[in-house]
C-alpha cells in the first residue's frame, strides 16, 4: 500500500482536475445555447473566476452608467467570491457566495432565468447607497488586490437580519407562481407565520434559493426536506413501511412521502377540524387503488370492510358531513400515524400480540379476546371465518328467502281463493237474476 | 248419595257431612261456570241496528300494540339506515336531518329500551297467566292449530269445502306472535352483545361480537319483511282488521275469522237469558265466595300422612 500512495494522489489530483473542467464546461455549454443563467460578459468564455481575474479593460476614468458593473450580467463578478459577506442592521453576517454550479444545476438555469428575474430590485450596481465598494479593492491600477476573487469583502445590507432579507426575496416567487403561493392560504405553515412568527417556512425554506431543484427528484427530498424541521416525525417515519420503501428505493412513486397525506403548499395541520375524518380518503385513495395494492400484494378490502364495521361507518359519515371527526378509529389510531409498520412486523401496533394494548387506547377495559371481535379487515369466507360464513348462508339461502317465501305463497294461495269466493258469490248472484229475465234466452 | 265418594279411603269427611258438602261443590261449580259466562257475554256490545260489536282486545293489550309499533318502526327505520348509510340519500337524512349518526344511535337505542320494557312485561304478564293463574292462554300453540294451518293450505288449493274453524287467534295471528317472540329474543341478545362489547368480550369469545352483528342485520331483514307481507296482508289487504286499534271487531268479521270464540260468546249469553240458569240463593252466595276469593275450592285430595290410620286398617 505505502508503495501506492503516491500513484493514487496523483490519480486523486486528475479527478479533481477533470471534475473542475468539468463543470466548467457545463457553463460554457449554458452560455453557447443562450439560456445561460449567469452570462458573463467577458472576453473569454471560461469560468466567472478567470473572467474577473482577466478583467484589466475598465476604462481609467469609469462613470457608472457605462460601468460594466452596470449590467446584469455581472453579478458573479463579486457574488462567485467566497469571500464575500454582508453584514445586517443587527449586526449578523450573512455569506453573499452563490455557488455558480448550484447555481446552472437550478430548474431556474434550465429556465434561462437570470439573477434580475427574482432579486428585481437589484438591476445595476451599486444596488443601495451603503453598498458602494472601493474601485480600488479590485483595480490594480487604482491600487487594488490583482487576485481580486479572494479578496475578502464586506457590505452593509439594508435589511434588519437574515429573515427579513428571506422574507423580502421570497415574495419575488410570487411573480412566476402566482398560484402555488395562494394555495399556501389557510395552511399550516401560513397560519404560523401569520401568527407573527416569522421563522415559518416560506417558499424558499423548502425549495431552496440559488440551488432550487425540479420537486420531488428525486423523491427523498420531499422527505428529508421537511425532516429538516420536523425531525421526530422523520425518525418515526424512516423506519415505518412508507418510509422504509422510500429510502430504499427513492423512484418509486406508490409510497407515500409527506405531502401525499399532508399536500404541498397547503399543508394542513393535524389539528384542522376536518383533518381526521378525511385521513381515511387519505389512506383509502391507496389502499382502496385495487392496480396499486396488487403490485404489493396488499388487499384493497381493507378499505371496504374498514367502511362496512363500526368504525368506519360512523368516521365516513362524519366525513361526508364535514364535521369536527368522531372519537370513533380511524385507520391511524390502530396503525399508527408516521411510523405505520407491517402488520406481521412485530414492532407494529396492529400485531396481533400488540393488539389488546392497542384497542385499550380506546375500549379501556377491553378483554384479551376483545381483539378476537375483529376480523382483521377480512370479507367474511369459509377460509377465514367459517361460523361467521355458517350464520350467514343460513340466513341469505335458507332463514330469510324460506320463511319470505313460504309467506309469499300461502298469501297467494289466500288471496286467490278469496277472489274466486267472491267471484263465486257475484256469479251466483247473476244466475239468480237472470232467471227473472227468460225472455233473453 | 254418592256411594262411591262414601266408600273411598281417601274421603275424610264424615257421613253426614258429605251431603252438604256435595251441595257446596256443586253450587260452586255452577257459580264458577255463571261467573265464566258472564265474562265472555259481557265481550259482546249490542249496537243500534241489533248488531254487536265484540270486544276483542283490552285498553293494556291496545296500549301495548301502540307501543309496539313505534318501537318497532323506529328501531326498524333506524337500523336499516345503519346498514346502507353509505347510500348517498340516507347519509343525507343522516347527516342533514338526524344531524348525524351519533343521533341515529341514541334514537335506535332509546326505542331499543323501549321494545326491552314492554317484551318483558309482556313476558311477565303471560308467566303469571301461566304460573299464577293456571291458564296456558289463548296464544298458546296447541295441536289444532297444525290441523288449522294444513286445513287453509287445503282450502286456498281446493282441497277443502270450508275453511278451518278457529278460535281467539288463527294459525296466521299465532306464526306472527311467536315470530316476533323469536325476533325479540334474537335482536334483543345480539342487539346487547353490541350495545357492550367490550363486557361481553370478558367472559364470551371474540367472535360473538361479528356474530352478534351480522345476525342482527339480518334478523332485522327478516323481522321487517316479515311484517311488511305477512302482518300488512292478513290486517289490512285480506280485510281491514282495527280491532287492536278500537278494541272491538263487528259480528259478522269475528263469525267468519273466529268462529269458535264467538259461538262460544254467543252460547255464554243464550246460558245466561235461559231462566233455568238463574242461581238459587245457595248458589248466589256460594258465587259471591268465588268472586272474593277467586279461589276455587275443590274435595281436597288428603295427604297420605294425613288418612295413614284409614288406610292401615283397610
Amino acid at each position: 500500500m505505502p508503495n501506492n500512495t503516491p500513484r493514487f494522489l496523483i490519480i486523486l489530483l486528475f479527478i479533481v482536475m477533470g471534475m473542475v473542467f468539468l463543470m466548467q464546461a457545463n457553463a460554457t455549454i449554458a452560455h453557447a445555447d443562450g439560456s445561460v443563467f449567469l452570462a458573463i460578459d467577458t472576453p473569454s468564455p471560461t469560468t466567472t473566476e478567470t473572467a474577473v481575474t482577466a478583467t484589466p479593460q475598465v476604462s481609467p476614468v469609469p462613470t457608472l452608467a457605462d460601468s460594466p458593473h452596470a449590467a446584469e450580467n455581472n453579478c458573479m463578478m463579486c457574488h462567485s467570491n467566497p469571500d464575500f459577506y454582508g453584514t445586517f442592521e443587527n449586526q449578523e453576517s450573512v455569506s453573499l457566495y452563490v455557488n455558480q454550479t448550484e447555481l446552472n444545476m437550478s430548474i431556474h438555469a434550465d429556465a434561462g432565468l437570470n439573477c434580475e428575474a427574482c432579486h428585481t430590485n437589484i438591476s445595476a450596481y451599486p444596488h443601495t447607497e451603503k453598498q458602494q465598494l472601493d474601485c480600488t479593492t479590485c483595480h490594480p491600477e487604482s491600487g487594488g488586490s490583482i487576485d481580486t476573487k479572494f479578496v475578502s469583502l464586506v457590505v452593509e445590507l439594508p435589511y434588519v437580519d437574515k429573515r427579513a432579507m428571506i422574507l423580502d426575496i421570497n415574495d419575488k416567487c410570487r411573480t412566476c407562481h402566482e398560484e402555488e403561493y395562494k394555495s399556501t392560504d389557510g395552511s399550516a405553515h401560513e397560519k404560523v407565520f401569520q401568527s407573527g412568527n416569522t421563522a415559518a417556512p416560506m417558499c424558499v425554506d423548502c425549495h431552496g434559493g440559488h440551488n432550487t431543484i425540479k420537486p420531488g427528484t428525486p423523491r427523498t427530498v420531499i422527505v428529508d426536506i421537511c425532516g429538516k424541521c420536523h425531525e421526530s416525525v422523520y425518525t418515526s417515519y424512516e423506519v415505518s413501511v412508507h418510509g422504509d420503501t422510500l429510502i430504499r428505493d427513492p423512484a418509486n412513486l406508490d409510497v407515500p412521502t409527506c405531502i401525499e397525506c399532508h399536500g404541498v403548499h397547503s399543508v394542513r395541520g393535524p389539528r384542522q377540524v376536518t383533518f381526521r375524518g378525511d385521513s381515511i380518503v387519505t389512506c383509502g385513495g391507496c389502499h382502496g387503488n385495487k392496480q396499486l395494492m396488487e403490485k404489493y400484494d396488499i388487499s384493497t378490502d381493507v378499505f371496504n370492510t374498514y367502511l362496512g364495521d363500526y368504525h368506519g361507518r360512523t368516521v365516513n359519515l362524519f366525513q361526508e358531513a364535514g364535521k369536527t371527526s368522531s372519537n370513533k378509529a380511524t385507520c391511524y389510531d390502530c396503525h399508527g400515524i408516521h411510523n405505520i409498520r407491517r402488520p406481521n412486523d412485530s414492532l407494529s401496533s396492529v400485531y396481533p400480540a400488540n393488539l389488546q394494548h392497542t384497542c385499550q387506547q380506546c375500549h379501556t377495559d377491553a378483554s384479551i379476546r376483545f381483539p378476537q371481535a375483529w376480523l382483521s379487515h377480512t370479507e367474511i369466507s369459509w377460509e377465514k371465518t367459517p361460523t361467521l360464513f355458517l350464520i350467514k348462508a343460513a340466513y341469505v339461502f335458507l332463514l330469510i328467502p324460506g320463511t319470505i317465501g313460504a309467506f309469499i305463497i300461502y298469501i297467494a294461495l289466500d288471496a286467490r281463493r278469496r277472489w274466486l269466493d267472491k267471484r263465486s258469490i257475484v256469479l251466483k248472484a247473476i244466475e239468480e237474476d237472470s232467471d227473472e229475465y227468460e225472455f233473453e234466452k | 248419595m254418592n256411594t262411591n265418594l262414601k266408600n273411598n279411603p281417601k274421603n275424610k269427611y264424615a257421613d253426614d257431612e258429605m251431603e252438604t258438602v256435595i251441595a257446596r261443590e256443586r253450587a260452586r261449580a255452577k257459580a264458577r261456570r255463571i261467573l265464566k259466562a258472564k265474562e265472555l257475554a259481557s265481550r259482546l256490545l249490542p249496537q243500534i241496528d241489533g248488531s254487536n260489536l265484540i270486544i276483542r282486545f283490552n285498553a293494556k293489550e291496545r296500549i301495548h300494540h301502540f307501543v309496539l309499533i313505534f318501537s318497532f318502526t323506529t328501531l326498524g327505520f333506524t337500523g336499516l339506515m345503519q346498514t346502507c348509510s353509505s347510500w348517498f340519500p340516507v347519509a343525507w337524512v343522516i347527516n342533514v336531518i338526524l344531524g348525524g349518526v351519533d343521533t341515529l344511535r341514541v334514537i335506535h337505542h332509546l326505542a331499543a329500551i323501549v321494545f326491552a320494557i314492554q317484551t318483558i312485561l309482556h313476558g311477565f304478564d303471560i308467566l303469571a297467566h301461566w304460573f299464577v293463574k293456571k291458564d296456558p292462554g289463548s296464544m298458546m300453540p296447541v295441536w289444532s292449530d297444525l290441523t288449522g294451518l294444513i286445513g287453509m293450505v287445503k282450502y286456498n288449493l281446493g282441497f277443502a269445502k270450508s275453511r278451518p274453524e278457529f278460535d281467539r287467534f288463527s294459525i296466521e295471528e299465532k306464526l306472527e306472535y311467536w315470530a316476533l317472540w323469536w325476533g325479540a329474543i334474537v335482536m334483543g341478545l345480539t342487539g346487547i352483545l353490541q350495545w357492550f362489547p367490550s363486557l361481553a368480550t370478558q367472559i364470551l369469545p371474540g367472535i360473538i361480537i361479528p356474530a352478534a352483528r351480522l345476525i342482527h342485520m339480518l334478523e332485522a331483514i327478516l323481522a321487517v319483511l316479515a311484517i311488511a307481507i305477512w302482518h300488512s296482508y292478513h290486517t289490512m289487504v285480506k280485510e281491514r282488521n282495527y280491532s287492536i286499534f278500537n278494541g272491538m271487531m263487528p259480528e259478522h268479521e269475528m263469525k267468519e275469522a273466529h268462529p269458535l270464540e264467538y259461538r262460544r260468546i254467543i252460547a255464554a249469553r243464550d246460558f245466561l237469558t235461559n231462566t233455568k240458569n238463574q242461581p238459587t240463593q245457595v248458589e248466589e252466595i256460594e258465587a259471591e265466595k268465588v268472586e272474593e276469593t277467586e279461589e276455587i275450592e275443590v274435595i281436597r285430595r288428603p295427604h297420605p300422612e294425613m288418612i295413614k290410620d284409614e288406610l292401615a286398617e283397610a
